[in-house]
């Protein structure tokens, strides 16, 4: 079905995950160390990384924006605490999403099979309603080849960035709140964390505006949420 | 009243004291010194005006001798007045019944005086007349024997003159002792300020450092200046709030000692319970097709793995609000939308009357509201009866959320501590109705939402009606603390 | 402490008194120096009565007048002016000639010519006071020696001179 690789570097939650993911039906390869992980990688490709952020030696920010500087392979991160630092960090390094441990079997499979919704093939069947190329400004949007391009350059966005900026630009103007965000990209069923949607706001601004701090494109209406524009 | 008792604390008050202490000094000592010689300068300046006055009359007597014809005429009389008298004072004669004058002076002349004088000796006496001083010299004219004796003629001689002279030498003298009087108070109180100061400052700086401490800040210390009370007093003062420091700081650490322990250990529990959750799903799916208590066992495990997992997973957040360490993830939210997310996930939205008009967007943490709503709730249908409610409202300041049920409401005895960790009201209460922190948790929840002055809260009463309500106030606006975007 | 700053007030207010009532020059009871001023006269004393008593009266003269000199005028009475001021005499005339002598033991004797013991108290003090006056004016006696007045009928016992 899907290639999970899950770096975690203890014995028995390693087992019990691999055992679980496994019997949901993916072909799990789990290692203990990012190093390992990175290694893995290379010699065989996966559909979405289930990545620890305690691990010894190469820590888990680190293995994150190296898989990040590799391609746009999703990531889940396993974090021990769900709100400290580590998730905004991690966030930052790249991730597309997180859950918290301990962690039940179905909750993994669920954030793993909505973060592969967004990836390339899925996500041409679930957003491509409206076809042809969308002029915003620099910004050419083609929604049917999910190719992004500012000034003509093609610009590389990970499949959750892809997948917000899709969701905002598709209704130029519009403000959508964070949980609106988060349930229609993240398909966080509820109260989900808006730290989410912030970090990602950010690293697409980061890729696609010319001044981040004073964003033109994903502009921030305080007390309400985001909107794409108006231009 | 009260203003008197102000007054009576400023007067009473060791500045006051002291100044004037200070000034009562300065003025017995100026006034004990300017009085004394004021009566001293005043006696010798009267003394020699008075001998002055009686010698030069002595001089001026010797030359009417020799007498050569008694009794005398009036004529004679009257020139001799007239000799004697000069442009200090005038000179009454007198004769038996016989008188003659410089001046309209006699009425001055006093009987004891004449008396004096009848007797033999030169007399002087000061007299007032008409608010002037006056000094008036007697003396009888006696005829002297060849052997140093002598006897009366029956003249009488007696100067009167004016003393205004040296009543304005004397009054110049006592200007001059009220003026200094005047400026040795000034100086002495100017004296007594800085004294005051001076005594005072160690006094000022103890009471502050005192209410520092007091405020809680143990690091407070003196600078020790001299060897004096005062000295010995901050010394003591030092001394004891090194020890509150160290205690304090003890207790601290035993406490902070005991929180780690416990984070620690949740922490440390955490990873088997990552690999117990992970397969709990397995044994779910397992307990199916296990015969018999195999199953029954398999869907205990799993049961209790994940109670275990919320009780640790309660403890770690404590743990997290004690360090200090909890942090809001801000959102706008709509709060009638979020209640009822929170209980539509959790199936509870058919049993729950709501009242949750729309359009409220607040400034929160939307994951501790859930929390909060959800251990609220939760704590409603466990402990007491339906239908259970939920009724939200909002003014400019303050959003609100009451979670009421119809049950028998809550023990007088229990209220004080319903919010106390680990609480367990009902001794018969069974491990699977909670870790028994949710409400400890959803308190400390309430609490984190802050702006300024205003602090959320969390208060557990009874209705009138009877059941018991859990009202949740948070600010309209909760600070920022962290979502810069 | 209201009781010892009421103490300090009355103090304090005491010595204010003092200083305020204390000012200027106060009258003060007569005080007595020396004796009084004393200087040498001239001419011939006698002591003549002016209601009933006895008042010293100087007659001009050169020199100093001898007893018996003295005593020769008194004898002679008041003249014109001294009458028409009052002055009297008790002594009669008939008393002279009087002579006077001083003894060994410096004791004044006045011999008369009439009775030394019909002569009244005033007659008696006049003769002894101008008696011992001229006496002592003159370095013969003491002042202040007793009197002997001795008369045909007889003697009065010695006296001094009342006046001092």
């Amino acid at each position: 079905m899907s290639q999970v690789l899950l770096i975690e570097d203890h014995q028995t939650v390693r087992d019990g995950l691999q055992l679980a993911l496994t019997r949901q039906g993916h072909t799990v390869h789990a290692v203990g160390t990012g190093e390992q992980g990175l290694e893995q990688l290379r010699a065989t490709p996966a559909d979405v990384v289930v990545l620890d952020l305690m691990l010894p030696g190469m820590d888990g920010f680190e293995v994150c924006r190296r898989i990040r500087q590799l391609g746009d392979l999703p990531i889940i991160m396993l974090t021990a605490r769900n709100d400290d630092m580590d998730v905004v960090a991690g966030l930052e390094a790249g991730a597309d999403d997180y859950v918290v441990k301990p962690v039940q079997a179905r909750v993994l499979e669920a954030r793993i099979r909505a973060v592969l919704r967004r990836t390339g093939g899925e996500t041409r069947r679930t957003g491509g309603e409206r076809v042809g190329l969308e002029q915003h400004g620099a910004l050419t949007i083609d929604r049917a080849a999910l190719v992004v391009s500012k000034d003509g350059m093609p610009v590389s966005l990970a499949p959750t960035e892809l997948r917000l900026l899709l969701e905002l630009s598709h209704t130029p103007g519009q403000v959508l709140s964070r949980q609106q965000l988060l349930e229609a990209v993240w398909e966080h069923g509820y109260l989900g964390d808006s730290r989410l949607v912030d970090a990602c706001v950010q690293r697409v601004r980061a890729k696609i505006e010319v001044d981040s701090s004073t964003p033109v494109f994903i502009q921030t209406v305080r007390g309400f949420g985001y909107r794409f524009g108006p231009l | 009243m009260t203003l008197w008792r102000w007054v009576g604390a400023r007067v009473s008050g060791l500045r006051v004291r002291l100044v004037l202490a200070f000034a009562l000094l300065g003025v017995i000592t100026t006034v004990a010194v300017a009085s004394g010689s004021y009566f001293q300068a005043r006696n010798v300046i009267l003394q020699q005006a008075q001998d002055a006055a009686v010698m030069s009359l002595t001089d001026q007597l010797t030359k009417v001798y020799p007498i050569t014809q008694l009794p005398p005429t009036q004529g004679e009389l009257d020139l001799l007045a007239q000799r004697l008298s000069d442009r200090e004072g005038s000179v009454v004669v007198i004769y038996r019944d016989l008188w003659a004058q410089g001046s309209d002076s006699l009425d001055l002349l006093t009987p004891e005086l004449r008396q004096d004088v009848g007797d033999g000796r030169i007399a002087w006496q000061r007299v007032s007349s008409e608010g002037e001083p006056w000094l008036l010299i007697g003396t009888q004219l006696r005829f002297a024997r060849a052997d140093g004796s002598s006897r009366p003629s029956g003249l009488e001689v007696y100067s009167v003159r004016s003393l205004v002279a040296e009543q304005q030498s004397i009054d110049r003298l006592a200007t001059l002792a009220w003026l200094t009087g005047g400026l040795s108070l000034v100086l002495a109180v100017l004296l007594a300020l800085l004294a005051a100061r001076g005594v005072l400052r160690p006094v000022r700086d103890l009471g502050r450092a005192a209410r520092r401490l007091g405020e809680g800040d143990l690091s407070t210390r003196l600078t020790v200046r001299g060897v004096d009370e005062l000295a010995d007093v901050a010394r003591t003062f030092n001394d004891t709030a090194r020890t509150l420091e160290r205690q304090v700081g003890e207790l601290r650490r035993l406490e902070s000692d005991a929180r780690r322990f416990v984070a620690d250990v949740s922490h440390e529990l955490r990873t088997p319970l990552a690999a117990m959750t992970a397969v709990t799903d397995v044994l779910d799916e397992e307990a199916e097709h296990l015969p018999g208590d195999a199953g029954r066992a398999a869907r205990l495990v799993s049961q209790e793995t994940q109670n275990l997992t919320q009780l640790v997973n309660d403890l770690i957040e404590i743990s997290r609000f004690d360090s200090g360490t909890a942090r809001l993830a801000l959102d706008d939210v709509d709060v009638a939308a979020a209640v009822t997310a929170a209980l539509r996930i959790r199936g509870w939205l058919d049993r729950v009357r709501t009242e949750l008009p729309p359009g409220v967007v607040v400034r929160l943490d939307p994951r501790r509201l859930d929390v909060i709503v959800a251990n609220l709730v939760g704590n409603a249908f466990r402990h007491g009866a339906e239908p259970v409610s939920v009724r939200l409202s909002a003014d400019p300041d303050w959003v609100t959320i009451e979670v009421a049920d119809q049950g028998p409401g809550l023990d007088p005895e229990v209220l004080p501590h319903v919010f106390d960790r680990l609480y367990k009201a009902d001794t018969a209460r069974t491990r699977s109705e909670g870790s028994g922190l949710g409400l400890a948790i959803s308190w400390e929840n309430a609490r984190l939402h802050r702006d300024g002055e205003r602090r959320g809260s969390l208060v557990a009463g009874n209705r009138p009606g009877g059941g018991a309500v859990f009202t949740l106030r948070l600010p309209r606006d909760t600070a920022d603390a962290g979502d810069a975007r | 402490m209201i009781g010892r700053r009421t103490g300090q007030t009355l103090l304090a207010g005491g010595l204010l008194l003092t200083l305020a009532t204390g000012c200027g020059v106060r009258p003060s009871i007569v005080i007595t120096g020396r004796p009084a001023v004393s200087g040498p006269s001239q001419g011939i004393g006698l002591y003549l009565l002016r209601q009933g008593e006895l008042v010293l009266v100087l007659r001009p003269a050169k020199a100093q007048g001898t007893p018996d000199t003295a005593l020769a005028l008194l004898a002679a009475g008041p003249d014109q002016t001294e009458r028409g001021r009052g002055l009297t005499s008790e002594v009669p005339a008939g008393i002279a000639p009087v002579t006077s002598e001083v003894d060994q033991a410096g004791d004044l004797t006045v011999r008369t010519a009439s009775a030394a013991r019909a002569l009244s108290e005033n007659a008696v003090n006049q003769i002894v006071c101008t008696a011992a006056d001229a006496a002592a004016q003159a370095g013969l006696v003491v002042s202040f020696a007793p009197v002997t007045i001795v008369g045909p009928d007889g003697t009065r016992p010695p006296q001094p001179c009342p006046i001092k």
